[in-house]
């Protein structure tokens, strides 16, 4: 009984000195604020758009201790436009969180960016630069309408939202999710891989996560725009991790925090 | 401040946003189309149509009509390479017509449904939504912006995602078809949104729905 109690406590104390770790080591640049290296400008408002989603990589406390990292894919280490050196840089898998929702060398029409062209949505690096080994979780309770050669995998959320999860390994989507409904952080739809265009090795080792909502824009008419996330993912890997000192007012992620820098 | 704290001021904040999320669209149950259908008793979602898959039953029992494109007219859509398709290939490719996975789903609420017509050809899939609820914004949208929110809606063309979308109004609720191009040799397809249009123009009513 002493040896249980005693590896218990280890276990918890282990447990708790992890999380610690990571609270102590997390950060993130403020939203809308791009790699130096890009010239384009970011979305600088913090209205958090979904506030019920789980970050859609199993990471945190709950999930095997894993990290993740919002950066660039093309101005970082080993990128189109980045620093040079390799895209498995250490460096790629640590420092403050970036926000990519509207980088530049990017030509998708976005209306919320200040030069109406940006990326849709935000890249996630997982835990490591390992191919097919960190798993995405689905971010809310829907089903999947489609999964494309690309694999592209579209999830519909119960809510209204559709988020769209990128370059995935097609062996690791399971074959007959389309159609299926999925649990809210609980369903695997797939490992962080590097397939772009049907081609393995088409970009780098990330999750391109991007979300869109129907607006109503009268007269009956209604259109789908892609919806700012950053801040809506920095709570949900809080949440994740026990964070605390990140706070919600008036549906915007409060300034102020120790997490954030400028 | 606490995590309990956090969670609190959270928790509200959601409360909130879902109060104001969403405008509940009504089907106008009286068009005279949607009539006929149902005094008919319209279902052609069976398998003698192509539908396959188990979503069938559950579409059939959806609070909105049912509309898409009958897996025979998939040829049609995609082989029309006439005005206004001129960016797409002349190719009399392979769009298979059977053989096809049609999905259907339907929220638990049965207000929303899509079908998925998956692998129509090598790197062409795409989808069919029909829903009764509709986000409004929850920041007011820059008038430009505004003005943008169309163009933006009907085509995605970079080097992550080659997708084309169209949308319209019928019997008082948005439908939606999104046509996703995922190879170098169907990114044509989705280069303007013209295939995703025929796709709604082929769109037939399948079911006319329940009315709550």
């Amino acid at each position: 009984v002493r040896s249980f109690v005693i590896i218990g406590a280890c276990l918890v104390t282990t447990l708790a000195a992890s999380a610690a770790k990571a609270q102590d080591t997390f950060c993130f640049h403020s939203p809308g604020k791009l790699n130096s290296r890009d010239t384009a400008q970011g979305y600088t408002d913090r209205t958090v758009f979904l506030p019920d989603m789980v970050f859609p990589l199993r990471v945190g406390s709950a999930g095997n201790n894993l990290h993740a990292h919002l950066n660039s894919q093309i101005f970082g280490y080993g990128g189109s436009h980045g620093l040079g050196g390799d895209l498995s840089d250490p460096r790629n898998f640590a420092g403050c969180w970036q926000d990519t929702f509207c980088e530049g060398m990017r030509n998708w029409p976005m209306p919320l960016c200040p030069l109406h062209v940006g990326h849709q949505g935000d890249d996630i690096r997982a835990d490591g630069p390992d191919e097919n080994k960190y798993e995405a979780l689905a971010f809310n309770d829907g089903y999947v309408r489609l999964v494309t050669k690309n694999t592209t995998l579209v999830l519909a959320a119960d809510d209204g939202t559709e988020c769209r999860y990128l370059h995935m390994d097609p062996n690791s989507i399971p074959a007959d999710i389309v159609g299926k409904r999925v649990k809210k952080g609980e369903t695997v739809l797939g490992r962080v891989s590097n397939w772009m265009g049907g081609v393995h090795r088409g970009t780098s080792t990330h999750l391109h996560f991007d979300c869109s909502q129907t607006f109503d824009l009268g007269s009956g008419k209604s259109a789908n725009l892609h919806i700012p996330l950053y801040t809506s993912l920095i709570l949900a890997y809080a949440s994740a991790w026990n964070y605390s000192g990140l706070s919600v007012q008036s549906n915007k992620l409060s300034t102020g925090s120790t997490f954030e820098s400028p | 401040m606490k995590f309990s704290n956090m969670l609190v001021t959270w928790l509200a904040a959601l409360v909130a946003t879902s109060a104001w999320a969403l405008d509940i669209l009504q089907v106008d149950w009286d068009n005279k189309e949607l009539v006929s259908a149902r005094e008919a008793k319209v279902d052609l979602l069976s398998t003698g149509n192509g539908f396959e898959g188990s979503g069938a039953s559950e579409l059939a029992s959806t609070k909105l009509p049912v509309i898409g494109v009958l897996p025979s007219q998939l040829g049609a859509v995609f082989a029309a390479a006439s005005s206004g398709f001129e960016s797409a290939p002349k190719v009399s490719n392979n769009f298979r017509t059977s053989g096809l996975k049609l999905i259907a789903a339907a929220l638990p609420n049965k207000l929303e449904y899509s079908i998925s017509y998956q692998h129509i050809a090598d790197g062409l899939d795409a989808f069919c939504v029909g829903k009764r609820t509709v986000n409004t914004a929850r920041v007011p949208l820059p008038a430009e912006a505004a003005q943008m929110l169309a163009k933006s809606a009907e085509v995605e063309n970079d080097d992550e995602v080659h997708a084309a979308h169209a949308q319209q109004s019928r019997y008082g609720l948005p439908y939606r078809c999104d046509v996703y191009c995922s190879d170098a040799k169907t990114y044509p397809y989705c280069k303007n949104n013209a295939y995703a249009v025929r796709m709604l123009e082929k769109a037939v009513l399948l079911t006319p729905g329940i009315r709550d």
